[in-house]
């Protein structure tokens, strides 16, 4: 079975499982399972298959032991980095909705992926406490975050660790409170040192940004 | 009592909050009129900035009036909350109920098909009364997932009611809905329809 057929198969079983058990319990929430269906959409595969086939040409494996997510959400880009990355190399899931973390452990299971880790923290305050200790910082939700904390992460990592950034212009959700009306905004918001890539994906109803530097 | 509107975005202007102050004033001289704005321009009455953190977009900068910050700008006592898409006809006061949170009972929803898991309810919160300081449980839930709530819900009728938030609703006859047959009430409400400021003048 491929990694996408098992990641599939993994996210039926969670979602039957909230079906099964809201029929015997009345707080169980439905929703998650639409939530789940779509962090794991033909848009969320695209999106993530293009991050890694463009950052894996910047990242340095001999140096790389520690990556975190910002914002991981069921940390489907975990699943689909880590096969491509050293398996001594961790890869660190940061929500702040613990039950994504739950639900992220059942997407992973069967899968050969022993070095993805998940923690239930704000994102922000998460990197505060242990700026020091990444090599890569990925965050592909930042249309979700306070611009100050995300200009605050980027000052204090140290300057030669590699962030790959994500933003969009779908301004019409509702929680997408940082968005960018062009790319060229989008990478001067982030301030960074240097900037090795940026790129615009067209996405049906929106445009995605990624910025690679340091 | 503080008489309280939101005006975020610019769906909204000053004229509107104006206009409903206008009207209510007449009812309540002596209420303190209070508007939560990210834009002061032109507002006729006492301002608070909106709270830097978190950034909030559209109907949820609401739930922002059950946060601690409002206490600590020194507002106390008794609230009484207006959406700005309403219209004041008549004193309102014998419809308006007190003690814990009161939004208003959606009557013309009273027939409507609601399936579980479209999470739609049969109340709105376009007329709100609390106590401040005594509500602040909603705001610190709602920032306890705060993403997650609004990908779940459309609005934050919708939250209150499936966060199982405790809450009373109006005396029935408060408001008419404008978009639905039309009730007698003090209030006309334009909830969901296009709302003119110039329609009606005072």
């Amino acid at each position: 079975m491929t990694l996408k057929e098992t990641l599939y198969k993994n996210a039926l079983k969670a979602i039957e499982e909230i079906y099964v058990n809201s029929k015997y319990d009345p707080d169980v929430d439905l929703y998650r399972s639409f939530d789940i269906m779509n962090s794991v959409n033909e848009n969320q595969i695209k999106n993530k298959e293009w991050l890694v086939d463009t950052l894996l040409p910047y990242i340095d494996q001999d140096k790389l032991k520690h990556v975190v997510i910002l914002g991981s959400w069921y940390g489907l880009l975990s699943v689909m980095l880590q096969p491509k990355l050293s398996s001594d190399i961790e890869i660190r899931n940061v929500d702040s909705d613990k039950q994504t973390l739950m639900f992220g452990r059942k997407l992973i299971q069967d899968m050969d992926v022993d070095n993805i880790v998940f923690e239930e923290d704000d994102a922000g305050e998460y990197f505060f406490e242990k700026s020091d200790k990444f090599q890569l910082i990925i965050n592909t939700s930042c249309e979700h975050m306070e611009q100050d904390d995300l200009s605050l992460i980027i000052s204090m990592k140290p300057r030669d660790t590699l962030i790959c950034f994500q933003g969009n212009n779908y301004d019409s959700i509702q929680s997408h409170i940082n968005t960018h009306d062009s790319l060229e905004s989008f990478v001067d918001s982030l301030g960074l040192y240097k900037v090795y890539h940026s790129e615009t994906l067209e996405m049906e109803n929106y445009n995605r940004y990624m910025v690679i530097g340091i | 009592m503080n008489i309280i509107f939101v005006k975020h975005g610019d769906k909204y202007s000053a004229e509107h909050v104006n206009r409903l102050y206008h009207q209510l004033i007449q009812y309540y001289p002596d209420a303190n009129y209070l508007c939560y704005t990210d834009d002061p321009t032109d507002v006729c009455i006492p301002c608070m900035p909106v709270l830097t953190k978190p950034t909030l977009k559209f109907w949820w900068n609401k739930l922002a009036l059950f946060s601690e910050d409002l206490v600590l700008a020194g507002i106390k006592g008794r609230c009484l909350y207006f959406d700005l898409d309403m219209d004041i006809k008549e004193d309102p006061t014998n419809f308006i109920k007190w003690g814990g949170l009161n939004i208003l009972d959606a009557y013309w929803k009273a027939d409507m098909y609601i399936p579980k898991h479209a999470y739609d309810v049969r109340i709105n919160s376009s007329v709100i009364t609390w106590t401040i300081g005594e509500q602040n449980h909603i705001w610190d839930h709602f920032l306890s997932n705060k993403d997650y709530f609004m990908r779940k819900y459309a609005g934050i009728d919708r939250f209150l009611v499936h966060e199982n938030i405790e809450f009373n609703t109006h005396y029935d006859g408060i408001v008419n809905s404008v978009a639905n047959e039309f009730k007698n009430a003090p209030i006309d409400m334009y909830n969901g329809i296009k709302y003119d400021v110039e329609r009606n003048t005072i």
